[in-house]
């Protein structure tokens, strides 16, 4: 659901923003508004037993690891704005955050044994890998 | 004060969050500078409601350390 809810936000806010800036700068704010719902959902899930503490932890943390990345790729792109952007600075910015959401040591430490809950975790993270995708698909090498 | 109570003072910070967010999406009409400014405000708020979350888990005494991630940087290429 929330990848869904992402992948449709996004596809919304690229279609409506006539520049790579204001395409950017949009993502930056839906992706950070998908990490806020994703916290809650883990404190959910661990409030309701779900998900054990640690795992609740992980998961938070990196929901958190991406929210700096989510904080960097907004600078990037103020920076490559304010530089008079040159070709392809906003798709480098992308493509720096998509690596960091990717990175497989991050994503290694993610593990939930409720399956239910997994299931759930992985589409918020799946969500935000898939709308950082869509938003390097929408510059198109800007 | 229990777990449950501490993670229900940081699930009310994230709902404040939330809401916060949905106020200004209602606005609309905003410049790209200003969708920026948005985007930092509620970066800086998941950054808050981390430490938080952080905190009501590991101060329950259940954990006593957990991974601290990297703060990852990006910079626009230099051509």
């Amino acid at each position: 659901m929330r990848k869904m809810f992402l992948a449709v936000t996004l596809a919304l806010t690229l279609a409506a923003c006539s520049d790579p800036y204001g395409a950017c700068v949009k993502a930056d704010a839906d992706i950070a508004s998908g990490i806020s719902a994703g916290l809650k959902t883990v404190a959910q899930l661990q409030q309701q037993g779900t998900i054990s503490t640690v795992e609740a932890l992980t998961v938070a943390g990196y929901l958190e690891y991406a929210n700096q990345a989510d904080e960097a790729f907004g600078k990037c792109a103020q920076t490559a704005h304010t530089a008079g952007s040159k070709a392809g600075a906003f798709t480098a910015c992308a493509n720096i955050f998509n690596a960091t959401l990717n990175n497989p040591t991050e994503l290694a430490l993610i593990h939930v044994s409720n399956s239910s809950a997994s299931q759930t975790i992985n589409t918020i993270i799946t969500g935000l890998t898939t709308g950082v995708s869509g938003v390097i698909a929408a510059l198109g090498g800007a | 004060m229990g777990t449950t109570a501490i993670v229900n003072i940081a699930l009310g910070i994230l709902n404040t969050i939330l809401g916060f967010i949905a106020q200004i999406k209602s606005q609309g009409g905003l410049t790209d500078d200003q969708i920026l400014a948005e985007a930092q405000t509620v970066t800086a708020s998941n950054d808050a409601a981390y430490a938080a979350l952080k905190q009501a888990l590991t101060g329950a005494g259940i954990v006593s350390q957990m991974a601290n991630p990297p703060a990852p940087a990006a910079k626009p290429p230099v051509k």
